[in-house]
């Protein structure tokens, strides 16, 4: 019985050690990143009133965070008050990083591919899970045909439509 | 036989004392701490529609708070400034939600609060668009949505608070600067 017992123990420890591969250090990930001008300019003015309030992304515990003149402020402004200024490039920035640093490799094949691939949480958070969203906390707020989400698609396929997220802008 | 039954019996009313011990030791610490640092009434008003302004109202009108018997959708103050110092009484405050044809008005009362019961609004949809009307004034749109937040102070904190994290108080057009 002990002989039986050790053996499968072994047999264990041999498939957990064969489990584990080695990481090559040298590999390097080749991705691609959709427009950062392009970002600022017209995505980023459409996410902070669609997705950066502070009762949303615009707080600091929440993955996807989103700086704004209307909601999270990088910083206070003179004297300890509310900064009200616009937008600031530094949180333009921020948010650029915050959006394409939730799935790096997802957001390059879709650039790549032209937006062939789309299935990745970007573009299936924001919508309902009958439209082919995923669940998300603040519920469906896009739909497959707004103009924000062709917002959104359309950065990432590489043709932002600046008129789509000025329109989905509009509250 | 009888000895093995009343064991089963004994093991069963311990496990449901158990499981009843420990339903009821469940809360939220996180919102157990944020209503602990509202500190107790202030001015010596009692609860009731006056009380409070300007804090978030749903963090006790909801489940779980201890004001859960009146159960808020939304709820929020109103100020005459953006010092945030005295109540605006009687602005309208209009609420549309993402289901469209569901429309809410609410005027604030003598301390400027408002307040949505949740049975007078059960099937609101998130996110909701927001104005403001003073009586014989402009109504003011809010220039972003309301995403998942019932207490409108919880962006719209008294000055004090971080403000990178606050928006500020509500303040009515045309109650001075």
């Amino acid at each position: 019985m002990r002989a039986a017992l050790a053996v499968w123990f072994l047999a264990c420890l041999l498939l957990v050690g064969s489990a584990c591969s080695s990481i090559d250090a040298n590999h390097v990930s080749q991705i691609a990143f959709p427009n950062r001008d392009e970002f600022k300019t017209a995505v980023s003015p459409f996410m902070e009133k669609r997705c950066g309030a502070l009762d949303c992304h615009g707080q600091i515990g929440r993955p996807l965070r989103l700086y704004s003149q209307f909601g999270l402020r990088m910083k206070a402004g003179p004297n300890g008050t509310r900064d009200t200024s616009p937008t600031t490039d530094a949180e333009l920035t921020e948010n650029y990083f915050a959006v394409i640093g939730i799935e790096p490799e997802d957001i390059s094949d879709s650039l790549l591919s032209q937006g062939a691939y789309n299935d990745f949480l970007l573009l299936k958070k924001p919508l309902s899970i009958e439209g082919g969203g995923v669940r998300h906390k603040g519920g469906p707020v896009l739909r497959g045909g707004d103009t924000g989400f062709d917002c959104l698609y359309s950065w990432i396929s590489g043709k932002v439509n600046a008129a789509n997220c000025a329109d989905g802008a509009k509250l | 036989m009888g000895m093995q039954h009343r064991t089963i019996r004994i093991v069963t009313a311990l496990c449901v004392g158990l499981l009843a011990a420990f339903a009821t030791s469940c809360t939220d610490p996180v919102k157990d701490r944020a209503i602990e640092r509202l500190g107790p009434e202030q001015g010596g008003v009692s609860e009731g529609p006056e009380h409070r302004p300007g804090q978030p109202c749903v963090l006790c009108h909801s489940d779980g708070g201890p004001a859960s018997n009146h159960k808020f959708a939304l709820a929020g103050t109103i100020f005459e400034t953006a010092k945030g110092d005295k109540g605006a009484a009687n602005v309208g405050v209009y609420f549309i939600d993402s289901a469209g044809d569901d429309r809410h008005i609410v005027f604030t009362n003598g301390v400027g609060n408002f307040y949505v019961p949740e049975s007078d609004w059960p099937e609101l949809t998130f996110p909701l668009k927001t104005a403001i009307k003073r009586e014989g004034g402009v109504p003011v749109s809010m220039q972003s949505t309301i995403n998942r937040e019932g207490s409108c102070n919880f962006c719209h904190q008294l000055p004090g608070g971080d403000p990178r994290e606050s928006i500020g108080p509500i303040f009515a057009p045309g109650g001075g600067t």
